[in-house]
């Protein structure tokens, strides 16, 4: 049984998703089941903070983890451990650095938790090793983002 | 496909006459939120993230404000720091903390008077085991020491344990502690005690410390005691320094000290 959803990005589009897929976002499960109590068939949500762009890639990913086993929460020995990308997610997260923060703050917003560690490791491995004159360079094309600098 | 329908929005807004790349773009770069920048530094070595507080006021506040736990790779677990109720982030951090801070209540009450619930006691153990394997400096303040074998497998789930400090830790007079711990502490090197039962040292027999200091308070020694710390200065055969703040004890101490001991102290002075 499938459950389409419609997700409206902030440009207005609209996307068509399975509900389950969906539900890999925490913030988007806690509106299905709590605000509509689970008769969610056909409804129409709208996420303000998700651009057209970056939920497509979102929902991408989604629909390719949708068969991952949910992580077991801490019990100590069974934190998920992100250190290994699959080259799935490698390739997927070579993008330019606007969608690549995009991502990030995306996962963050929709509260996706496997999609956040991966975009977070990914930015992570590029400020590593570096000096903080590096890390300006390497993380902006647009110097005015960092002039509050002193 | 569903491919389809997934990859492609059924409506496009109007306005969206260009294509997305070119949206993306426009944006410059999204800022990246408190948040988002706390779980990225989260994965950063400590020079790393040195450089990072350098790089924007943002960036600098984010990682200077976030607590005891960004600063200097120490986990605390204290009443201020409220670890209990943030027991589920603490679990969730990626970060390998180097030491690990434990302090029993606030110092307000006397020592003795409050002590850990089991429940605190269990999730101080899992915190242990996650965040163990790492951990090179141990603090533990204001604690009572009710049962050996909760703090030995503290102990035995940080094997790099480097220094311990302890700070008035009160040990329990009817645990039976027989020892055995050495095997837990192989790369122990330093100990610092302040203020605790002497019976303390029964958990650090042959361990192979080269430094200890001892600030006890109590300045008296008697025969009982002498039992729980001549065993550990026999068995420590790689001791280096002592450092004794009340004098009175470097005469508690040479006074009860015989033989071989009394050589390998004078050979550490």
């Amino acid at each position: 049984m499938s459950n389409m959803i419609y997700l409206q990005s902030s440009d207005g589009d609209i996307f068509e998703t399975d509900a389950q897929i969906a539900k890999c976002s925490g913030t988007i499960r806690f509106m299905l089941e709590d605000c509509y109590m689970g008769e969610y068939e056909g409804v129409l949500i709208p996420l303000p903070n998700v651009n057209s762009a970056i939920l497509r890639k979102v929902l991408k990913w989604a629909d390719h983890h949708k068969d991952d086993p949910v992580p077991i929460e801490d019990d100590g020995h069974s934190v998920k451990q992100v250190s290994v990308f699959s080259s799935w997610d490698a390739e997927f997260l070579e993008v330019d650095q606007g969608t690549l923060f995009g991502l990030v703050q995306a996962a963050n917003y929709l509260d996706i938790q496997g999609l956040l560690d991966v975009t977070c490791k990914t930015v992570a491995n590029k400020i590593s090793g570096k000096t903080a004159d590096d890390i300006r360079n390497t993380l902006t094309t647009n110097q005015n983002k960092f002039q509050d600098f002193i | 496909m569903r491919e389809n329908s997934l990859m492609l929005p059924l409506k496009q807004n109007p306005a969206g006459s260009m294509s997305d790349k070119e949206r993306v773009s426009e944006m410059e770069s999204p800022i990246l939120s408190e948040d988002a920048l706390l779980h990225i530094f989260g994965y950063l070595d400590g020079k790393s993230l040195k450089n990072s507080a350098l790089v924007c006021k943002l960036w600098n506040n984010v990682i200077s404000e976030s607590s005891a736990i960004m600063k200097n790779f120490t986990l605390t677990l204290d009443d201020e720091s409220k670890w209990i109720s943030r027991f589920h982030e603490i679990m969730s951090l990626t970060r390998r903390f180097q030491s690990i801070r434990i302090t029993l209540h606030s110092s307000k009450q006397p020592y003795y008077l409050e002590k850990w619930t089991e429940n605190a006691i269990n999730l101080l153990m899992r915190v242990a085991v996650r965040h163990g394997p790492y951990i090179r400096k141990l603090v533990l303040t204001n604690a009572e020491i009710k049962n050996s074998c909760d703090f030995s497998s503290i102990l035995s789930s940080m094997p790099l344990l480097n220094e311990v400090v302890l700070n008035r830790v009160k040990v329990d007079e009817v645990d039976d502690f027989t020892g055995g711990n050495e095997a837990l502490l192989s790369k122990l090197n330093k100990l610092r005690i302040s203020t605790c039962d002497w019976d303390i040292f029964k958990f650090f027999i042959s361990t192979p410390i080269r430094e200890l200091q001892v600030s006890n308070r109590f300045a008296s020694v008697d025969i009982q005691q002498r039992e729980y710390y001549m065993p550990f200065l026999e068995s420590s055969q790689r001791l280096e320094s002592i450092e004794l703040n009340l004098m009175s004890y470097a005469k508690t101490f040479s006074i009860s000290l015989d033989g071989a001991i009394c050589l390998k102290l004078k050979r550490l002075k």
